[in-house]
This record gives C-alpha cells, structure tokens and sequence, in this order.
C-alpha cells in the first residue's frame, strides 16, 4: 500500500468512527419512532459547546469534558423525549408532526446556541497537535484519541445490545415494533434510553469534531445530514447498517477531496446518495419488509 | 368461566368491524373462532389483547373486569396473546426470542424459565443461539408458542398459527397444539386449517361481519359451520379441507 492509500484510509476511518456515533441514535429513532430526528442535531450540537465549555472555561481535561459533552447532550436528548417526543406518540401524532417538532428544537436550540456564543467559527484545539507517522500516513495524537475512543464507545454499544436487558428490548422494538406491543414491550420506555444513549454519543461525536475541525451553529444541522445520509447508505434495520453507512460516507468524503476541489464534497456525497436511492432504497444492510 | 367476552365492538375509524361479540372459554378448553377473511376475527383478538381500544363491552378474567388492559398486565394475569404473520424478533436468537418475556426477572431465574420451556420445545434448545429470522416459518411458530409458554400463561389467544405453513409444519404445530391443550392451558384459536381445529377444539364459534353467527360443541363445529354458508363463501384451498365434509 502506498502512503497515500493508508493516508486516504486512515482518514476515512477518523471520519468515518465520529460519523458513526452519531448515525446510530438517527437510525435507532428512525427505525424505532419512524420519523427523522432533527433534533439530533440539537443534541449534538449542545454535546460540542458543553465539551468547548468544559475545555476553555472549566479548564477540564480532555476525559472530564467528554463526559461532559455526553452528560449535556443525554439531559437534552431526555428533556426532548419526555417533553415533546414522548407525548406526541402518546397522541398518536402522524411522523410529519414529529419532524416538524424536530426541526423546530434544532432551530431553537441552534439560535440559543448563537446567542450564547455568536455565530462564528469556533477552534477547540487551536495550534497543531503532536502527531507521529503510520506506515506513512500522518496521524496527530487528538486524531488517535477520537479513534481509540469512537471504536471504544462503539464496542461497547455492542456489548451492551446483546448483554443487557434494555439492549435486547431496543433489538426487539428495533426489528418488529408491533409484535414488541403485542408481547408487552413498552415502545416508549425503549425509546426513552434510545433517546439517552444516542444522544449521549451524539454529543461525544460533536465534541471530537470541535476538536479535529471546528464547530458553529450551523454544524448541528449538518451533523443531522450526515446521519441521515449514513443511515440510508447503510440501511437502518440493523446496528451495522449505519455504522458501516457512516464508514462508507468517510471513504467516500475523504476520496471525494483527493479528486475533486474541497467544495464538491457535499455534491459528490448527495450523488451517490442518489444513486443508492435507484440502486438499493434499503441500504447495503437493510432488509425488505 | 376463565375468559368471558360480552358484547364487544371495536371500530377502526368509525367503521364497526366487531360488532357486539360474547363468547367464553373455560379453563383447560380449546375454543376455535372460524370465519371468513375480514369477519373481524383478528381484531377481535387484538381488542381482547389489550392492542385496540373497544367501543363498548367487557373482557372479564375469572370474572374480574379486564378489558384494555395492556399485554404486560394481561401477561402477569396469564393471557399471552400470539399474533398472526408476525412470529418472532428475526436479530434476535431464539434463546432471546424467549427470554424477552422476562424482562423484569433476575438472568438467573430467566434461565430457569426458559430451559423449562426447552423441555417442552426439546428442537428449540439446539437452535437456541441461532438468530430466529433464519428460522424456516414452521419453526418461527414454534419459537411463536414456546415464547408465549415462557410466561406459564393460564390461556392463549391465538392469530391464524399455521397460516402461510407447509402440510408437514401445520400437523407439527397442531401436535405441539394438542400437547398445550393436555397441560390444562385454555385455548383462543382463529384458525382457517378448519379440519384440523375442529380436532383440537372442544368447541367453536363462527364469525362473519363481526358477529358470532354459530356456537357449536366440536362433534357439530363442521356442521354449523357449513350451515353458515362458508363454505361456498371462501375461495381458494381451504375450500378442499371443507369439501371433504360436505
Ligand atoms: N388497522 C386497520 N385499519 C382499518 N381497517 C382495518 C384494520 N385492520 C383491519 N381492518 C379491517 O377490519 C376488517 C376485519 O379485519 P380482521 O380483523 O383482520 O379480519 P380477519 O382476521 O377475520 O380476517 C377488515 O375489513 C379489514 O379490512
Ligand atoms: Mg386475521
């Protein structure tokens, strides 16, 4: 392998692991809620400024401020549940209603935000990091923690859907939500901890993008894009489907920016989702139902 | 009387689908509901299920009201309801299939619960780490049933358990069945395999347009259900296990 493919690799992988922490929560509620959570932008968002707090207000270390970044973004993923969520499924509120509601929490919370602390661009780790060399590729030593500690969060998550009781409650709801009532699953109680845990990495993921780039307003609502497009390339049935999707979506970004100027990004990534759209609308792991 | 369902309606936007049904089963019975597609017998089952709100009516348990009350509660009272179609959680291993009933136990006693039912579903226990989605449809039901034994229920309601199955399944679906019934567990059986539920039942009902239209002891179940007129309203291959009895 050439450095250029371990670079190209390495990259995708960095990118790749952050989008995944946050395309699981997305898929997880849209699979469970049937409806796309923009408000998981919101929670991202509050993850990412919550860790800027603890880091250069608080002075906290790194391992501090990503439990506060988690500690943040799970609260307001509860409040979004339990105030709004929860009792439009208790009213049976068509999906529209959903998103709607999950829009406007994303608007409100991205203008508290910029009230809080304006619009522009803020630098979590300003200055160059230490970095070491790969097999020739460059990996500085911020981008080996958020790899350590994605892939970490990631095993985890893992372990916890097949060891615990609420884990193996999300599959069942996860893979068929009628026969979960039926047999006396609470569809709301599994949704309450999907809204916790994913929006608990959801914020973790908003802290790692501070640091490795930079963060505004506004990145709560593409957070939200890249979810969705992870979601729908990887399919949202299973586990691995978004976070393979998310994996693929860092190939393809990072490729992406080696062939065509940095601002296609966005284009080449919107094509391809279109393409999955005619070749495979399931995703590479979904199923038809 | 275990179960007693008196006059109950259940509407799906205003339009009545059950329409004022009383029926009761005993502890320990087998009691088959037949009917024609759309007769409103699934919902009938979901209503009595705790899935759908009902218009009018009572669902009584021993003679205490239990009408609305969710699944999880019916499940404590021992009414565990089997839906039709949708057997089992497909990620999920049939050991977890089973033990997600038990949520609110401790792992330990789950164990005890679950092997107890492997004993009864002996072919289960060396699938038992196997994701249930793999599973032929035959052997998702009886994963279907074992899940619903899990909880010791005092009775089953059951959704059209051999719909879409083989010959070969449907006969082994009905001795696993039979094998419920023997153990004193009181039976709700919608079932269109209407030879093979009259042999299990020891009684029937027939529904048409949301209404009970026949009440008969098993030795009468065909001819009442004949003189319903189903026979000549249903199409397709069910008609050959009727026409045997005409
Ligand atoms: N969720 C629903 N919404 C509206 N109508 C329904 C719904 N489910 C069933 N129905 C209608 O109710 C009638 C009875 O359906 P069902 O209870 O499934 O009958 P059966 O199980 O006897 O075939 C049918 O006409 C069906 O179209
Ligand atoms: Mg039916």
């Amino acid at each position: 392998m050439t450095s250029f493919t371990v670079q190209l690799l390495m990259n995708s992988m960095i990118t790749g692991s952050v989008y995944a922490l946050v395309a699981i929560g997305f898929a997880l509620t849209y699979n469970i809620g049937g409806f796309f959570n923009m408000a998981h932008g919101a929670v991202f968002l509050l993850g990412a400024y919550g860790g800027y707090v603890a880091l250069h207000v608080l002075q906290f270390g790194l391992p501090l401020a990503v439990l506060v970044s988690a500690a943040a973004a799970g609260l307001a993923g509860i409040v979004a549940h339990s105030a709004v969520f929860r009792r439009l499924a208790l009213s049976e509120a068509p999906s529209t209603v959903f998103f709607i509601s999950s829009l406007g929490i994303l608007i409100a919370v991205e203008g508290t935000v910029a009230t809080g602390f304006g619009y522009e661009t803020i630098v979590f780790m300003p200055g160059p990091s230490p970095s070491s060399t790969f097999f020739g590729a460059r990996v500085t030593d911020i981008q080996v923690y958020i790899l350590a500690l994605s892939f970490a969060l990631l095993l985890a998550l893992v372990v916890f859907f097949h060891m615990t009781n609420i884990g193996k409650q999300i599959r069942a709801v996860a893979d068929d939500r009628e026969l979960a009532k039926a047999v006396g699953i609470s569809v709301n109680g599994v949704m309450f901890w999907v809204f916790v845990l994913g929006s608990m990495l959801a914020g973790v993921a908003g802290l790692f993008v501070g640091m490795e780039h930079t963060i505004r307003p506004g990145s709560g609502m593409v957070a939200v894009l890249w979810a969705m497009v992870a979601s729908i390339m990887g399919g949202v049935g299973s586990f691995i489907g978004p976070v393979v999707g998310a994996f693929l979506l860092g190939f393809i970004e990072n490729l992406a920016v080696t062939v065509f100027p940095s601002e296609w990004k966005a284009t080449v990534v919107f094509s391809i989702l279109i393409l999955f759209f005619f070749l495979r609308p399931v995703g590479l792991f979904g199923v038809r139902r | 009387m275990l179960l007693t369902v008196e006059d109950l309606a259940v509407s799906y936007n205003g339009a009545g689908v059950v329409r004022g049904v009383t029926l009761h089963t005993a502890a320990s019975e087998c009691v088959a509901v037949f009917g024609p597609n759309g007769a409103g017998k699934s919902t009938l089952l979901k209503a009595v299920a705790g899935l759908l709100r009902s218009d009018r009516g009572e669902v009584l348990l021993d003679g205490e009201r239990i009408t609305g009350l969710d699944p999880a509660t019916l499940g404590k009272y021992g009414i565990v309801y089997v839906p039709q179609g949708r057997r089992v959680f497909p990620s999920l291993t049939v050991y977890e299939n089973l033990e997600i009933m038990l949520y609110r136990l401790g792992s330990r006693e789950r164990r005890a619960a679950v092997e107890s039912v492997f004993a009864d579903f002996p072919a289960l226990r060396d699938r038992s780490g196997v994701a249930a989605g793999r599973l032929s449809s035959g052997e998702q039901q009886i994963v279907a049933l074992a899940r619903a034994m899990v909880l010791k229920p005092k009775l089953l309601l059951l959704d059209e358990p051999t719909h879409g199955l083989s010959a070969a399944w449907v006969e082994r679906v009905f001795v696993s069945l039979k094998a419920l019934c023997g153990r004193g567990v009181a039976i709700v059986l919608v079932e269109q395999a209407v030879e093979k539920a009259v042999e299990l039942a020891d009684r029937g009902y027939v529904m048409r347009l949301g209404r009970i239209v026949r009440e008969a002891e098993a030795a009468n179940l065909v001819q009442a259900y004949r003189e319903s007129g189903l026979a000549w309203t249903i199409k397709g291959e069910r008609n050959y296990e009727l026409s045997q009895f005409a």
